[in-house]
């Protein structure tokens, strides 16, 4: 394990590493990092946007570089086909909606959103997860004849594209797959080490099984994330 | 090659935001409320279906 890094305190942790040939000079984000960068009702997104801004950024126009693993990436998506979802459900149920929805799955949206309400109370984003989600998909299928045409009509209608036009942004914010196959990435010998805390240190399982072998004959690197301490 | 200056992270965000307020057109809107009609009255012709078939003289 290695250290965590408060925010506040990065740009000085980084400065003497700066020029270091064994450190990675580049930072793996976790999906909460990404989900409050993206999403403003998340509790953490004015500070991680803040440190985007004034740490890590800077740092970038000078060759630092940003990734993501697989898992993280489609940890991410996930949590943004749920959030797609549940605005735009409830959106449809609002009482000045132009949708027509049949009455047991606005019911259902309409308790589905009280618990959700609790939630955020709680400090959770206002998100359904999949179980909630699959029950207003029950509702909205009860009917024997097209009452499930219409939910698949929905879904392919607010999902279709989205998740790819969400991919283009994330890269073209300049966040890239962690690849064994990137020549760049093997090249450059841009590699990490990792830790938790919006920079803690990489724990030797996950720099083993998600890191590439050839970073790792580096001696440490970055890996952002949100935690509460 | 001149290298691209990275996007600011307010602008990601908002650029993230623009793509998650994006609401499916009018269009589909009353598409969607085409199908749903057609399955109301789908149901409600089952459902009178099913009243017809229960009528106890039926099975005289």
């Amino acid at each position: 394990m290695g250290k965590v890094i408060a925010f506040s305190e990065f740009t000085s942790y980084y400065e003497p590493l700066r020029k270091s040939d064994d450190f990675a000079h580049g930072a793996i984000l976790d999906t909460n990092i990404l989900i409050a960068l993206t999403y403003d009702v998340n509790i953490n997104s004015d500070e991680v946007e803040d440190f985007f801004q004034t740490a890590l950024l800077p740092e970038k126009e000078h060759g630092f570089r940003f990734f993501t693993t697989v898992n993280t990436r489609s940890e991410y998506l996930d949590f943004d086909r749920r959030l797609i979802m549940t605005e735009n459900l409830r959106d449809i149920v609002d009482e000045n909606s132009a949708w027509k929805d049949p009455s047991r799955a606005r019911t259902q949206v309409q308790y589905q959103s009280g618990i959700l309400k609790r939630r955020e109370q709680q400090g959770s984003d206002p998100v359904f997860n999949d179980t909630q989600i699959n029950a207003i998909k029950s509702a909205f299928s009860a009917g024997r004849h097209s009452g499930h045409e219409g939910w698949l009509a929905l879904c392919s209608r607010v999902l279709e594209k989205r998740l790819d036009d969400v991919e283009t942004e994330i890269q073209g914010f300049g966040v890239d797959y962690i690849s064994q196959h990137d020549p760049d990435q093997k090249e450059q010998g841009h590699p990490l080490a990792a830790g938790d805390g919006p920079a803690a240190p990489l724990p030797s399982e996950y720099l083993k099984n998600a890191i590439p072998k050839y970073w790792s004959d580096k001696t440490g690197g970055i890996l952002v994330s949100v935690r509460c301490l | 090659m001149k290298k691209k200056k990275p996007i600011s992270a307010r602008e990601f965000h908002e650029r993230m935001k623009t793509l998650r307020e994006r609401r499916p057109s009018p269009e589909f809107v009353e598409k969607f409320n085409k199908i749903m009609d057609d399955d109301e009255k789908h149901e409600r012709e089952q459902e009178r279906k099913k009243k017809v078939a229960r009528r106890p003289e039926a099975d005289l």
